[in-house]
């Protein structure tokens, strides 16, 4: 995502935007805020810009995120170790659980 | 003010002989071969959410909220940018596509200052009427992320303040200002979210005369006209200054003559309330 946040050309929305975001969302992730909401954004984000870019550029970056989320999901389910907050990652083990 | 809504069918009309015939969402369509499916559909009464594409434009394909689905087709393509085809099968409406849709306008809002109620385009502006369209009801990315809502406003011109903290950088502006009026004094600076509308070289835009000609405040703006719509009188070429204008103090687009689109910051809608006086 920071990839194409510094590469993209900045025509179409889905990756002017989305990658800049897409930076932020996986920050708070890492960070352990409202991790299951924020991991459904991503996907929903990784939707957008593979379907809705115009180039391959913003098509094609969903790739390596969707392959870290597929193949190393426990590297997003990690205690944070910095801004760590107990309340978050109780309640996203919580939903994690329930579903 | 509310401009009379006149119908914009998102691209230019087709200068074809040929009828191709092809289903929109079931409905069976005839249009001159080279008309986007964009037009195709509104043609026949659908609309398709757009905010890059107007009808006085070549289509640009930038803001991807009219994505489509073509059966058999892969993925789901821009219609404004897709030309008809005959026998093609096409879906405006879908699950999918509304979800896509509202991904984008999420992605929008969450860079846009959140102050509709005293926006001077409130209740004529489109990136509003299409936010209602896709039926966006929150922006999960919240609204601390990186933004434009700092930037500053540009009011170095006396007929509208260029305020880049609410463009969308669709490039309206831009293609308007080569493709209607032919003056390629407007470019899109930078790139990527760092992608900005600048008159030349960073100038400010009053600075640059052949855009928006100097007037002396003792005298009446000379009325221009437009390469494209002779009818049309701009002041500063990309705003038109009507007669109402020129006693009420505001300067005014007209759509189908001026390309400037009808919710920019070129515009009345952006700007008014904080359009200037005209110097007559
Ligand atoms: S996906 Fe391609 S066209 Fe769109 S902003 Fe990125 S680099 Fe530009
Ligand atoms: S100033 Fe208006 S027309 Fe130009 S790019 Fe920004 S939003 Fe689009
Ligand atoms: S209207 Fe087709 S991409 Fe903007």
């Amino acid at each position: 995502m920071e990839f194409c946040a510094e590469e993209s050309c900045g025509k179409c929305t889905p990756c002017r935007i989305g990658s800049v975001r897409g930076v932020e969302v996986i920050d708070k992730i890492i960070a352990g805020h409202n991790r299951s909401q924020n991991l459904v954004v991503l996907d929903d984000l990784c939707d957008l810009m593979t379907d809705g870019s115009l180039c391959a550029m913003g098509g094609l970056t969903p790739m390596p995120v969707r392959s870290a989320m597929k193949h190393f999901p426990e590297d997003f389910q990690k205690l944070p170790t910095e801004n760590f907050s107990i309340l978050d990652a109780t309640e996203s083990l919580a939903t994690e659980a329930g579903r | 003010m509310t401009l009379i809504k006149e119908p914009d069918y998102g691209t230019p009309a087709a200068d074809s002989e040929q009828i191709v015939e092809l289903q929109i969402d079931g409905q069976p369509v005839k249009v001159p071969a080279g008309t986007s499916v964009m037009r195709a559909a509104a043609l026949a009464g659908f609309s398709i959410p757009k905010l890059c594409a107007t009808d006085s434009l070549e289509a640009f394909g930038s803001c991807r909220l009219c994505l489509v689905e073509i059966e058999g087709g892969r993925g789901t393509p821009a219609s404004c940018t897709t030309p008809v085809a005959a026998g093609m099968k096409v879906k405006t409406q879908t699950p999918k596509l509304e979800k896509l849709r509202r991904g984008v306008m999420e992605l929008y809002i969450s860079d846009h200052p959140l102050d509709c109620l005293t926006c001077p385009a409130n209740g004529d502006c489109e990136l509003q009427d299409m936010a209602g369209v896709v039926g966006l009801r929150e922006v999960r990315y919240g609204f601390d992320g990186e933004n434009h809502l700092d930037a500053p406003t540009d009011s170095s011109n006396p007929y509208f303040d260029f305020d880049e903290s609410k463009c969308i950088a669709c490039s309206r502006c831009v293609r308007a200002c080569s493709e209607v009026q032919g003056t390629f004094a407007l470019t899109i600076a930078g790139r990527g979210f760092d992608s900005k509308v600048s008159a030349s070289a960073g100038e400010l835009f009053f600075s640059i005369p052949s855009v928006f000609p100097a007037v002396p405040a003792s005298r009446p703006a000379r009325p221009r006209r437009c390469r494209k719509n002779r009818s049309s009188t701009s002041v500063c070429r990309l705003v038109r200054s009507s007669p109402l204008a020129r006693t009420v103090a505001s300067a005014v687009p007209s759509r189908p003559k001026c390309a400037a689109t009808s919710w920019c910051a070129w515009c009345r809608t952006r700007t008014a309330g904080r359009t200037k006086a005209i110097p007559a």
